[in-house]
């Protein structure tokens, strides 16, 4: 059964949400990302902060993939750490403890040795793991237990996207075609199998980025380096923060040749949180006849 | 004869965090006369013999000079020999609500891009230089 609107995970204090390909959740506010994948299939997501390597997350998709035994698949990759760190316990190693935490099934060995948690979502038919570099019982009540119970399947019609600052709603058949990600300076392109696309930014230090510039300038540079055509710029308000309106355009593609692709059209909008010092911005084009995407919808 | 490769120190990431920058004692500062937000930071060269007397015929400049504005100056006058690079990032995270990694990025450059310009130098902790003049530091 397909779902048509995303579920909504508690929040939590101190936890900020995740939101990539099949994964919606929450994860330590402190939590960035050193290591991201931007295919459907199969990927990962690591994550540090002040004291390094923190987490890791991973997926695997496959049409034929039957319901893996997670017991075992969990026990097996911690028989190969034991085989390369430990390989005098392999011997004696009868299994993992383990116990179902939310939708995923957590398995631990002993404190301070890494441990997992593994989930299979039926209707994507994808395995998503999440490994922990080490484990104890007050990190297993305060971190481990928290991320696991917020987790849920992101697969709804639409799906929400909540990574490096940004948060934003895209149907599930945008495709996350590239990232760049750079420190203070974070854009996600997106294209729709009707070859809409759309890209969003979010950039820090506002303050030496305008110096000497405006809102309108400062867009307008941006838009230009991403080969865009800009027709209209308007300041505006946007839910109550400065913010320029573009219309713009674009050289289209006609299936992957630029030649016959003709021009699309587009829009965009930036903004200015003074208060989190961030500039957010997103733009969108598409083929003549694709309906562009709500503003209000993206951002829900 | 071969010569063996001299090892580069290594530094793990913890102790890159309590590493010291210093400025460079020979270098000068002002404020720029026009605009007084605009700090003028000039380093002297100090080239290879071949190129000193290349420079000398041809009357070329023995010193170069950097315009520090906004953020850049900030950071640079934060170098005081006390703030370790670990100050430096919380300096910006502070400031500019950045996180840690954003923040330590682009700390680690910047003072990369200044040590390479030879306005500065990063020691480990608790290696206090004999002198602050960085050209005397690169002699020995």
């Amino acid at each position: 059964m397909v779902r048509l609107h995303h579920p909504k995970p508690p929040k939590i204090e101190g936890f900020s949400q995740l939101g990539w390909y099949h994964i919606l959740g929450f994860v330590p506010d402190n939590w960035e990302f050193t290591h991201y994948g931007i295919d459907e299939g199969e990927g990962r997501l690591d994550f540090c902060n002040r004291e390094w390597h923190q987490a890791r997350f991973s997926w695997k998709k496959g049409k034929e993939y039957r319901k893996p035994d997670l017991d075992r698949t969990l026990a097996e990759f911690h028989k190969r750490y034991l085989l390369e760190n430990h390989k005098e316990e392999v011997a004696t190693f009868s299994g993992m403890s383990t116990r179902q935490i939310g939708s995923f099934l957590f398995a631990y060995d002993k404190p301070e040795r890494p441990c997992q948690a593994a989930c299979y979502i039926e209707e994507s038919k994808t395995v998503m793991f999440w490994t922990f570099p080490s484990f104890s019982e007050e990190l297993l009540r305060n971190t481990f237990t928290p991320i696991l119970e917020s987790c849920l399947p992101n697969d709804a019609e639409s799906r929400v996207w909540s990574a490096f600052g940004m948060s934003f709603v895209l149907g599930k058949d945008f495709d996350l075609e590239d990232a760049s990600i750079l420190p203070a300076d974070a854009s996600l392109m997106f294209e729709h199998s009707n070859r809409q696309q759309m890209t969003l930014h979010r950039w820090g230090l506002p303050s030496e980025l305008l110096r000497g510039q405006d809102l309108k300038i400062f867009y307008y540079r941006i838009l230009g380096g991403l080969k865009n055509k800009v027709m209209t710029m308007e300041d505006s308000i946007y839910k109550g923060m400065p913010s320029v309106e573009v219309t713009l355009t674009r050289a289209g593609t006609h299936a992957m040749d630029k030649l016959y692709g003709g021009e699309w059209s587009g829009s965009g909008r930036i903004w200015h949180n003074v208060e989190e010092q961030r500039l957010y911005a997103y733009e969108q084009a598409g083929p003549k006849k694709v309906p562009p995407l709500k503003e209000a919808e993206i951002f829900s | 004869m071969i010569r063996s490769k001299k090892k580069k120190p290594v530094l793990d990431a913890e102790m890159q965090l309590h590493t010291v920058p210093y400025r460079n004692t020979n270098v000068k500062t002002w404020p720029l006369e026009k605009d007084p937000k605009t700090l003028v930071v000039e380093v002297k060269l100090k080239p290879g013999p071949l190129l000193a007397l290349t420079m000398k015929v041809l009357k070329a400049r023995n010193h170069k000079k950097y315009s520090l504005v906004g953020l850049s100056r900030t950071m640079y006058e934060e170098v005081d020999g006390k703030n370790t690079v670990e100050d430096l990032i919380n300096i910006l995270i502070r400031e500019f609500k950045l996180t840690f990694l954003e923040s330590r990025a682009l700390t680690l450059k910047y003072l990369s891009d200044l040590m390479t310009r030879g306005l500065i130098v990063v020691l480990p902790p608790g290696e206090v230089p004999e002198s602050l003049s960085m050209q005397k530091k690169i002699k020995k």
